[in-house]
């Protein structure tokens, strides 16, 4: 595995990118071009130090990072020497886990007051969750009056993906497809009635994986583009750009940083420290050397 | 001496007032939160509707007040100040599924305004948060009060006369009395649910 080089996964995955795209069209979706990541992070753009949010102060993404000299749990040994060939099969709980969980929580409860729950947005979309509700309260309402109440609460919803709100950020990099098993997701996941039967699976490129969880989710925190900060300016919280990971770190190193945690070096005489980035445990260390790969072949921008 | 003769007449209409308009007050009692006691319809009179719009906010994921009470022809604006979406929606006024309204969805800063034509209580929800709901009662004359949490209420400048007095809680059954107004007048109403 460490015979692997950037050129040889650029080519694979370049390749893989045509293709995917190419078979994208051959079953008529209507697909989103993979671009890069650009401007600046979701946080920087609320103007919120990142250790004023409930990422920050919580670590309710994962385990502690090791400290220096403690076994960090990850690495490339569970890394599949094939990932970037590798077409995966996404459900919308995948979706979800590298779009929405890094903010909402595995259990869609998010962190109130900072970020809203996604559960009663997504059940006001029910017909059936509506009407068993107003029964409940002694209202009962007319299918047609249900529906209309559901229609209006499922625009709603993806107004909010499509354009996001005053706190949460937009993700026109998904696309119809992706949105419709998501939407499936959180309808399992919000326990609206016989949802778990309508799961969808789609096919995703190494990329566009890798292009979901640094748009989604690493985009939040870290800036696309600027200068790589010096082990004193990490000290005193700066986060460094998306552009910098791959020149600062190595494909196992990035894949051990992001789903286990890894020592930094911070300070005027460098020590490793902890680090403050949060352990991001259920991404798969596949998934996240597809970020790697995407951030490889799409170099962010400014 | 012109002046004198605006001095003289606001001075009697001030006396003629005070002689003829009272209030009514009391407690409610037996539930808890605010309650609204109303004078209720008084034959052959109508009155006109308040220019003033009323506000019913939605803020932080709750409807601010919880119990508002407007006369009859009375436009209500319905606010969100929240950064999410709401909707707001009745199923019925004063127990009429004929009246209920579907007022849709709007985003942060803006209001929707409806007329309220029809006496009764309105059950007020949002289909995005089943935890938010907020009480609006129609009422048919302009001789009203909402309550204080502890169920104390004043209705004000309520002429002299015989009316029937209603209270109305949330989940309890309406109360009426007669009551007969003279001066500051006293009523006070024990609800149960």
């Amino acid at each position: 595995m460490k015979s692997w080089s950037i050129i040889s996964t650029k080519h694979t995955g370049l390749i893989l990118v045509l293709l995917s795209q190419l078979f994208a069209q051959a079953v008529g979706n209507k697909e989103i071009p993979i671009t890069a990541v650009r401007g600046e992070s979701w946080i920087s753009h609320l103007h919120k130090k990142f250790s004023d949010t409930s990422m920050g102060k919580t670590w309710h993404s994962g385990p502690v990072a090791p400290m220096p000299g403690e076994k960090s749990t990850g690495g490339e040994e569970k890394l599949s020497l094939d990932f970037a060939a590798r077409t995966m099969t996404f459900h919308g709980a995948d979706i979800y886990r590298l779009n929405c969980r890094g903010c909402h929580a595995e259990s869609g409860h998010g962190a109130p007051p900072e970020i809203n729950s996604v559960i009663d947005p997504v059940r006001a979309t029910s017909v059936e969750v509506i009407m068993a509700r107003m029964k409940k309260v002694g209202m009962s309402m007319s299918r047609a009056n249900a529906t209309l109440l559901a229609r209006q609460s499922n625009t709603a919803l993806l107004d909010r993906f499509h354009k996001g709100g005053q706190d949460m950020p937009p993700f026109p990099q998904l696309s119809e497809p992706e949105i419709r098993s998501l939407l499936a997701y959180l309808k399992e996941l919000a326990g609206v009635p016989g949802a778990e039967k309508q799961q969808v699976a789609i096919n995703e490129s190494p990329s566009r994986a890798g292009e979901q969880i640094v748009k989604s989710t690493c985009h939040i925190c870290h800036n696309a583009t600027g200068p790589n900060p010096s082990p004193q300016q990490i000290l005193e919280g700066a986060i460094p750009p998306l552009s910098t990971l791959t020149t600062r770190t190595n494909l196992p190193e990035f894949v051990r940083k992001v789903t286990a945690g890894h020592p930094i070096s911070m300070g005027e005489a460098p020590m490793p420290f902890r680090g403050r980035m949060p352990v991001f445990d259920y991404l798969s260390e596949d998934e996240v050397a597809n970020a790697y790969l995407y951030l490889t072949l799409y170099p962010p921008q400014e | 001496m012109k002046r004198n003769v605006v001095v003289l007449i606001v001075v009697i209409a001030g006396l003629t007032l005070a002689a003829s308009a009272g209030t009514i007050s009391g407690q409610v009692s037996g539930i808890s939160g605010p309650s609204v006691v109303y004078v209720d319809a008084i034959s052959g009179k109508t009155f006109p509707a308040p220019a003033e719009h009323p506000v019913i906010d939605q803020k932080g994921l709750v409807y601010q007040p919880h119990v508002t009470a407007v006369l009859v022809g009375t436009t209500v604006d319905f606010l969100n100040s929240d950064s999410v979406a709401h909707n707001v929606f009745w199923t019925s006024i004063g127990g009429n599924k004929k009246l209920g309204h579907n007022l849709g969805t709007w985003p942060k800063g803006e209001k929707k305004s409806f007329k309220f034509d029809a006496p009764g209580a309105v059950p007020i929800l949002c289909n995005v948060h089943p935890e938010m709901s907020a009480y609006l009662v129609v009422v048919p004359t302009p001789y009203f009060a909402t309550s204080d949490q502890a169920g104390n209420y004043k209705i004000e400048n309520v002429p002299d006369g015989s009316y029937t007095v209603i209270a109305w809680h949330e989940g309890a059954k309406n109360q009426s009395k007669p009551v007969s107004v003279a001066g500051d007048t006293k009523a006070d109403f024990t609800l149960s649910k």
